[in-house]
Parts: structure tokens; C-alpha cells; sequence
């Protein structure tokens, strides 16, 4: 399990240029956001990650 | 299943999780001699020497032209401590200070050139096989060094550290160094208010504007944020406003539904959020979020509550629906291996009021005429999550999010997302993701999608994209009426375009969609025109501009 989450080792600095790239990182700006429209938790449940009213959807479901 | 024991037991077990995932902390080695080197200069290819630092204290900055942070780190290194001492002809005890800038990428020399302009750097050298970063015990970048050379031959290591911790701990360190002879003298410090001011920690202004667009023929919603932050140090905030705007063709099924008419429904929502970031520590930083808002948060919310108002609105006991709610969530991020690894734990809760259900029950021999009832109107949510960031090789990063979320009178809902981002080569990057939803007793959702990015240049990339998503259908209501939705499958293809500027950056994509549902429950039914396959147009764009 902790190799699946943080791997066994990091590379050395100097090798770290390609995965510095900005297309790589995992980044909080919307211009560098990747299938994650904002939009889809209406229509998809299964997407939605925070709130009550978010996750729930519809109206009376239990 | 919902009772606070079983609660309990979600939070105990995501407990128990969350210790055996973390790893150990890291350490730093204890102050050392630092290493000898002899490096060529950036323009000239002329040797330096540490010897040539004798009698100063040297800031060596390593840098790449491709490390994000290095920017703001070797900005402020060059302005808050070459040009700030540079000022003071000294330390306080008049010990000269020099910032050394080391560069460490060999390839696309034009690259660093401009980095080296842009950032302001008066002194660089070249360690293009990172030998001496090595030497140092250098794991990431920006590594910053600081070493007193008043004890020439021989030199101290006085601090070194992985990432940029603020000019303000560098100078505590800087401004203790005295001249060999006088070191048993301490000088008040002589610090000029117009130096301070000129050089202090220079403040990073971001502005954000995104638009997003999900169109059907019969149900178009959008959402337009802007967010204004700035950086300052060890601190960051953010502040951002959305509007989002739902419009429908509310249409009843006839066959279902003879109470209701068909209308056009327009709604608004406003959202207003404040975030701020905090590092406690070199490794440590702290964040906290506040979030209201006032709106349908979603299409299908208003189209029941239509479905309701039309229905019911004539009965005293009805009365019109307004969603509304805040939320506020905390994290502590930890920078477990320098530059390359995080983990982050963070926890939020929300309250929502929101539009409920309502029905008539049938009458009884006890009694005949009920009254109207609603469903419940206020949820509280709790939702403590785990974040897993890292760098694994050269060309893979990684990201693990797992998420428990509890509201009120539901199951627990588990998530999990994950995402893998792939550098195929020096242009094309390929990112995957995919994500598991389960909440008792029947909702099982699962994602999966993939982008496919070529470097036109270094500055214009474009993408295709993929996204596969399939859920269980909602959790059913154990009234005759539900509107739960039934298991749903969306198919989603993209393209995309994306300006990465040195102070502007601009994205755009537009992606066909295809949503198609499964039979509807006998009562899901008045809701067909509403759970029907549609086609939709997703459109993304958003404008970043640092200021």
C-alpha cells in the first residue's frame, strides 16, 4: 500500500525537469484543470465531493 | 445503518488508515563543512571558487528554469538579500553577504537565460550534473545554502534546506555571522527603513476568470467564477465569486403526471469563498476555506422542486423552496520528501438548506384528510479527507485523494480518486484518472478518463480527452414518489487548447457528451422527461493572469 501511494524512491534533482513541467503538476488553477468540469457533479453523483446538497442530488432521496 | 455507533466506526477506520499510510518524517543532517567547489560562470565560463567567498557569508540558490518555485524563491533571495545587504554594505556586524544562483539544467540554455533575466540574478554559475547539489545532500529544488566563510580556509555550513522557507529565516541565520575578530561583539543593527521596505518579500497578485458551459437542447447550465489572490511570504489567500445560471424546459410526463404544465425555469446561484494558506514550518503548511452560497446547486434540484411548487403550492402548509447554505474546511499539508512528496489530511463540514420533497400521503380510516408533508430540509455534512502527492520517477507524478463523507440521515459515502500523469517525452504528456464512489446501500459510482497533451511550443499545448463514467442509480426513497435517478452512464470525448504565458496563461476546451440512463423505477416515473439520454456540449475556458 505505501509503495502504491508514495513510490519507493524519488529521482534525483536533476532528473526531475520533465515531471516539473506545468502540465504535470497537480494544479489548484482552473487553466490547468483536466476533465474536472465544474459542472458535471449535476449531472453525475458519482462525481460530487463535497456537501450535502451537492452529493444528494435530488430532493427526497433518503 | 445510520446510527451514530456506525459513524463512529467510518471515522475510526479512516483513523486507523490515515496512521498506517503516513509515512516516517524526513530529518535534516546536523551543520557540516561545506564542500569545496570550482564552478564556471554563467556568461563568461570563468572558474569561481569558494575560496573566492573568504571573509563573506555566501546564499548559494540552486535552480532550474523548470522548478515552479524556484522563480519566486531566487526573485526574492536576489531582492530581499543581495540587494537588501548589498544596501547595508553588510550584515550587522558588517560581514559582506553574496547570493550565489546555481544553476542545474544543461538543456535549453535560452530557457535559463531568461529565467536568469526574468528572476534578476546578478551572479550564476553552472552545475549542470548537480554534483555539488549532490554534495549538499540536495534532494529537490529551490535548495538554498548558507554558509559563513568568515573562518576562511575553512567554511561552515549554517543552514541548508529543500524548498524556500522566506527571506526572513535567511537573515536570522545571516545576521548572526560576525567577523572572526569581533565575534565576541554584538552590534545593534543598523537597518535603514527605506532598505527594508525596498527589498522586503515581494507580494505575487493572481487574477482567475473561468467560464464553464454544459448545454442540452432542453437544459443549459453555466458557471462563471473570478478569483483574486495574492502571496506574500509564508502567506496566501485567495478570494473568489461565482455565478452560476440554470435554465430548463421544465416538461411533465404526461402518462405520469397530470397535475403539472410545461416551463421554462431560469435560476441564479451566487457563491462567495475566502481561502488562506499559512506555513507553520519548513515542512508544514495550514489552510482553511469558507464557502456560502444561495442558489439551486444543481438542474435537477429545480426541476423537482417545480414539480412540487406546481403540485402543492396551493396548500397552506407548502411553502417555496430556497436553497441556501456555507461550508468551511481546514487541511495541514506535510512536505514529506523535499519537492517530490506530500501527504495532506484535511476536514470540512457543510450545512445545506435545501429543496425538499413533498407528498400527500393517502388517507386513512383514522384519518381522512392528512397534511401535507415535506422530506427533510437541512443537512450537515462532515467530511474528513487524505491527499497522497509524489513524485515517482523522472517521468510519473502521482495523486491519491480518499474522502468520507457523512450527511445527515445517509449511509457513509467512501471516494476515491486517483490520477497518474505520464511525461511520454520532451512533448507529450499523458494523464489518467479514475475514481470509485460506494455509499450504502446501493450507490457504486466509478470514473475513468485520460488527456492526451503535445507542446506545440513551449508556450501553445494542445489535448484530446476521454471520460467513461457509470453510477448504480441514487438511493432510493421508500415513499411511492422518488426522485432518485436511475443508474446513468455518460461518454465524454474533448478537445483542447492551452496558453502557457510567463504571466498569462489561457485554457480552452469543448467536449460532446452522452448521457443515457437506465429504466426508470415505477416511482421515478413522473420524472422521465427529466432522466432522458440527452447529448450535451461541455465548454471550458478560463484566464490566468499574474499581476
Amino acid at each position: 500500500m505505501i509503495v502504491f501511494l508514495v513510490g519507493c524512491s524519488s529521482p534525483a534533482v536533476r532528473q526531475q525537469r520533465l515531471v516539473a513541467k506545468p502540465n504535470m503538476l497537480f494544479s489548484d488553477s482552473v487553466v490547468l484543470s483536466y476533465n474536472s468540469p465544474k459542472l458535471l457533479p449535476q449531472l453525475a453523483p458519482g462525481f460530487a465531493g463535497s456537501g450535502g446538497a451537492q452529493n444528494s442530488g435530488c430532493t427526497s432521496c433518503r | 445503518m445510520t446510527s451514530p455507533q456506525l459513524r463512529l466506526r467510518s471515522l475510526a477506520v479512516f483513523a486507523l488508515v490515515l496512521s498506517l499510510l503516513l509515512p516516517s518524517s524526513s530529518s535534516f543532517a546536523a551543520p557540516t563543512d561545506a564542500p569545496a567547489f570550482e564552478l564556471p560562470k554563467w556568461e563568461t565560463g570563468e572558474k569561481v571558487k569558494l575560496s573566492d567567498f573568504a571573509g563573506e557569508v555566501v546564499v548559494l540558490d540552486f535552480f532550474a528554469y523548470w522548478c515552479v518555485p524556484c522563480k519566486r524563491a531566487s526573485q526574492e533571495v536576489e531582492s530581499g538579500i543581495q540587494k537588501f545587504y548589498a544596501g547595508k554594505k553588510g550584515n550587522p556586524h558588517g560581514v559582506p553577504v553574496r547570493v550565489v544562483s546555481i544553476n542545474i539544467e544543461k538543456d535549453n540554455p535560452k530557457l535559463t537565460s531568461q529565467f536568469i533575466k526574468q528572476a534578476g540574478l546578478e551572479f550564476a554559475l553552472n552545475d549542470f550534473d548537480g554534483a555539488l547539489l549532490e554534495k549538499f545532500g540536495g534532494a529537490g529544488t529551490p535548495f538554498l545554502v548558507v554558509i559563513d566563510g568568515t573562518r576562511a580556509p575553512e567554511f561552515r555550513v549554517l543552514y541548508k534546506h529543500a524548498g524556500f522557507e522566506g527571506t526572513k529565516k535567511l537573515r536570522q541565520i545571516i545576521d548572526g555571522v560576525m567577523p572572526r575578530k569581533t565575534a565576541s561583539v554584538r552590534l545593534t543593527s543598523r537597518r535603514s527603513a527605506s532598505i527594508e521596505e525596498a527589498t522586503a518579500a515581494p507580494t505575487t497578485r493572481e487574477g482567475e476568470v473561468s467560464f464553464d458551459a454544459m448545454l442540452a437542447s432542453d437544459v443549459q447550465t453555466t458557471s462563471t467564477s473570478i478569483r483574486y489572490g495574492e502571496s506574500k511570504g509564508d502567506t496566501t489567500w485567495n478570494a473568489r465569486f461565482t455565478y452560476n445560471s440554470i435554465a430548463e424546459d421544465y416538461e411533465p410526463f404526461r402518462a405520469f403526471d397530470f397535475q403539472t404544465s410545461a416551463r421554462s425555469l431560469y435560476e441564479s446561484y451566487f457563491a462567495g469563498q475566502a481561502d488562506l494558506r499559512r506555513k507553520l514550518h519548513d515542512t508544514l503548511t495550514l489552510s482553511g476555506s469558507a464557502t456560502v452560497y444561495d442558489g439551486f446547486t444543481d438542474y435537477r434540484s429545480l426541476w423537482f422542486s417545480e414539480y412540487y411548487r406546481q403540485r402543492f403550492s396551493a396548500d397552506p402548509l407548502y411553502y417555496p423552496s430556497n436553497p441556501q447554505g456555507f461550508s468551511a474546511s481546514t487541511g495541514l499539508r506535510w512536505e514529506y520528501q523535499p519537492t517530490t512528496g506530500f501527504a495532506e489530511a484535511g476536514f470540512a463540514y457543510a450545512y445545506d438548506q435545501i429543496a425538499p420533497g413533498w407528498d400527500l400521503p393517502d388517507g386513512t380510516a383514522e384519518n381522512p384528510t392528512p397534511n401535507l408533508e415535506h422530506g427533510r430540509d437541512l443537512l450537515h455534512t462532515f467530511s474528513p479527507s487524505l491527499r497522497f502527492e509524489n513524485v515517482l520517477t523522472r517521468r510519473i507524478r502521482t495523486l491519491h485523494e480518499f474522502q468520507l463523507t457523512l450527511t445527515t440521515d445517509r449511509d457513509s459515502r467512501y471516494s476515491y480518486r486517483g490520477s497518474v500523469n505520464v511525461a511520454l517525452g520532451e512533448r507529450w504528456v499523458w494523464r489518467t484518472s479514475g475514481g470509485y464512489t460506494h455509499e450504502d446501500p446501493a450507490l457504486r459510482a466509478w470514473n475513468v478518463g485520460a488527456t492526451m497533451e503535445f507542446e506545440i511550443t513551449s508556450q501553445w499545448l494542445v489535448n484530446v480527452s476521454g471520460l467513461y463514467y457509470h453510477d448504480t442509480g441514487e438511493i432510493e426513497n421508500s415513499s411511492l414518489l422518488s426522485t432518485a435517478g436511475p443508474g446513468l452512464q455518460t461518454y465524454q470525448t474533448g478537445l483542447g487548447l492551452r496558453y502557457l504565458g510567463e504571466r498569462n496563461s489561457f485554457s480552452l476546451s469543448v467536449s460532446p457528451m452522452w448521457s443515457q440512463y437506465e429504466a426508470l423505477e415505477v416511482g421515478t416515473r413522473p420524472f422521465t422527461n427529466l432522466y432522458k439520454d440527452r447529448t450535451w456540449i461541455l465548454v471550458q475556458t478560463a484566464w490566468n493572469i499574474e499581476i
